[in-house]
């Protein structure tokens, strides 16, 4: 091979310039134009009736009607245990059955309005890890024998221990530890 | 118009090309095949396409299956069947330009051939496919149709059967063709060109085999057996008579084990790794020649990562390497190597990453054979613009800290050039 002549050396040079200006400019173009555009995804999020509490694997994000972001129900970490929880919203509120929802990619656009349950008879559903509705345990169904002695605040108490449960702001064995000491009392 | 004018409008118009397309808003949406199947947002598993978050390693060590993998299945009525309703494939593509320190010689008669620039585009081309085939049956494909210039060659990588619970024992077990180094870090999901080159010059990419996993308290254990011979052997079976039609991929009975026990202390993940196998000796002009004595081949590795909330994630691989009587036979060739790199990912616009790799040819040095180049030490600075969740225009910066080696033996081999390069272009998946 000959020496590279003049003429492709400055041929090499504008390649080089090309490529090094394009880098240059891609970045800051899309510092300064496309990205003031573009907006992080957000997913409106209304019930019926409103106020109700909205939950995610990262926490309490405030009551309907709200909007949260993609990292709401999809963070890069969270604790193992919660798992289960992992791109779903919880939505509940006092009288009203608890609803557990998956949320897919065409919520993300268009958002969840989920109409709630608040017949006081209605049970008690949860969704389990797969999104499939699981029946649990109502706590009057489970204190069959002592459902007559409880007071109207016992069954409050029991109400709220329930929903504390489902929004996994309890865990179970804390559920069961205050499930016991409420029927202990009402022994007395 | 004189050659050089029209070379140089050439280069001119691409570079304007290129550069309207990243001026330019891009639409395109699209969704790989797991967030298909699954209506979930890529975010649902990376933190920044490809690099995988916490929930696409559970998803992905929980057999890239979630419980509602039947949803999207064709009712037939039949229990015992699970059709995927829509071909579950994907595509990966990627076309980069480059400015680039580095001359392709021929060890052997020193023949130089050089381009300070390089329009790679395409890069790759992969078409990916892969679905739960029953509760505990997952498969993953992919086939590559043009990468780094080779042009109408289709390659198969990664193509393999995993059951995640052998006999309800809670033992795993795949079945195909994976990469080795899988155990530790994926190739596959790093944010950089850069690739993590201990790994490919220690030779534990791709290969066929068996590999068994399993978690037991903290620890998660892994153990394999492959070919150790990589993916490209084929051998006639012609043994029983002729045109038998089946063929053999692996050249002897031989076969290299390995194995990792990983667990995690606090934030951080600790591995530790080891492979004990075979492979045929170099032999010939600058080492260039497979011999046919087999000689043993022995890797400890320890790997180390760790994430801070979601946004940095860091890790480090280091590999020592022996290889007993590789080029002499009276000689054992020991060399260390790793690798170390960061990403940052402060939002879901940008990702920033740094990879550090480097390798010591130590006793592969001075032996007048390709093997010299075994010595790396360089540093890639990389960052990824995501201009939507699966399509990110990529520009890497790679500096090479190793010195120029002059030629010393007979053969042109070790460092001859320096690998400076500058790169921009796109990846995407869809």
């Amino acid at each position: 091979m000959g020496m590279p002549s003049q003429h492709s050396r400055r041929i090499q040079l504008a390649g080089v310039l090309s490529i090094l200006l394009a880098t240059i400019g891609a970045m800051l173009s899309v510092t300064t134009g496309n990205a003031a555009e573009l907006k992080v995804q957000r997913i409106r999020i209304e019930s019926t009736p409103a106020g109700a509490a909205v939950n995610t694997i990262v926490g309490e994000q405030g009551v309907t009607p709200l909007s949260i972001t993609e990292r709401d129900i999809y963070p890069n970490t969270y604790p193992d245990a919660k798992v289960d929880l992992y791109g779903k919203v919880v939505i509940s509120k006092s009288g009203c059955k608890t609803v557990t929802r998956r949320v897919t990619l065409n919520e993300i656009k268009t958002g969840l309005d989920i109409r709630l349950d608040c017949t006081e008879s209605t049970p008690v559903v949860k969704l389990d890890a797969g999104g499939k509705p699981q029946a649990i345990r109502k706590p009057e169904q489970s204190a069959t024998s002592a459902t007559e002695a409880l007071s109207e605040r016992r069954l409050r108490q029991l109400k709220v221990l329930n929903e504390l449960l489902d929004d996994k702001l309890i865990s179970a064995e804390e559920e069961q530890s205050i499930r016991k000491r409420i029927f202990e009392r009402l022994n007395q | 118009m004189t050659p050089f004018d029209v070379k140089f409008r050439r280069y001119t118009l691409s570079f304007v090309f290129l550069f309207a397309q990243l001026v330019l808003p891009l639409t395109a949406e699209a969704i790989p095949v797991f967030a298909r199947k699954y209506s979930m947002s890529c975010v649902a598993c990376h933190s920044a396409f490809p690099r995988l978050n916490q929930f696409g390693e559970h998803f992905r060590d929980n057999n890239m299956r979630l419980p509602n993998w039947r949803d999207n299945t064709v009712q037939t009525g039949d229990e015992r069947l699970a059709l995927p309703s829509t071909a579950p494939l994907a595509i990966r593509a990627q076309a980069y330009a480059q400015a680039r320190e580095g001359k392709s010689i021929d060890p052997v008669s020193g023949e130089t051939e050089q381009a300070s620039s390089d329009f790679q585009s395409p890069y790759l081309v992969k078409l990916l496919s892969s679905a739960p085939l029953s509760d505990h049956i997952t498969y993953y494909f992919y086939g590559i149709f043009a990468e780094k210039g080779n042009n109408g060659e289709t390659t198969i990588e990664d193509a393999w059967f995993r059951h995640d619970d052998l006999f309800g024992s809670g033992v795993g077990m795949q079945l195909g063709q994976f990469q080795i180094s899988d155990l530790m870090f994926a190739r596959e999901t790093r944010l950089s060109f850069q690739d993590f080159m201990a790994y490919r010059m220690a030779g534990i990419t791709y290969d066929r085999g068996l590999l068994f996993d399993r978690s037991l308290g903290k620890f998660d254990f892994g153990l394999g057996l492959v070919n150790g011979n990589g993916i490209d052997e084929n051998f006639n079976i012609n043994s029983p008579g002729y045109r038998r039609p089946d063929k053999m991929f692996d050249n002897n009975s031989d076969k290299s084990i390995f194995g990792r026990i990983g667990t995690d202390i606090g934030p951080v993940s600790l591995g530790l790794f080891g492979l004990s196998g075979e492979q045929a000796n170099a032999t010939g002009p600058a080492g260039l020649d497979s011999g046919n004595r087999d000689t043993d081949k022995r890797i400890v590795g320890v790997d180390i990562s760790g994430d801070v909330q979601g946004k940095t994630y860091w890790y480090a691989q280091l590999l020592w390497n022996s290889w007993d009587g590789f080029l002499d036979k009276n000689e054992d060739y020991n060399w260390w190597g790793g690798f170390l790199g960061a990403d940052y990912i402060p939002n879901d616009f940008w990702a920033f990453s740094a990879l550090y790799n480097y390798a010591d040819a130590d006793d592969l040095s001075n032996t007048d054979t390709i093997y010299e180049g075994i010595d790396i030490n360089s540093l890639s600075l990389t960052a990824s613009y995501y201009f939507m969740r699966n399509v990110k225009g990529v520009a890497e910066v790679n500096v090479d800290f190793l010195g120029k080696d002059s030629r010393k033996g007979t053969y042109y081999t070790g460092h001859l050039t320096k690998e400076h390069y500058i790169l921009f272009g796109f990846d995407a998946a869809f």
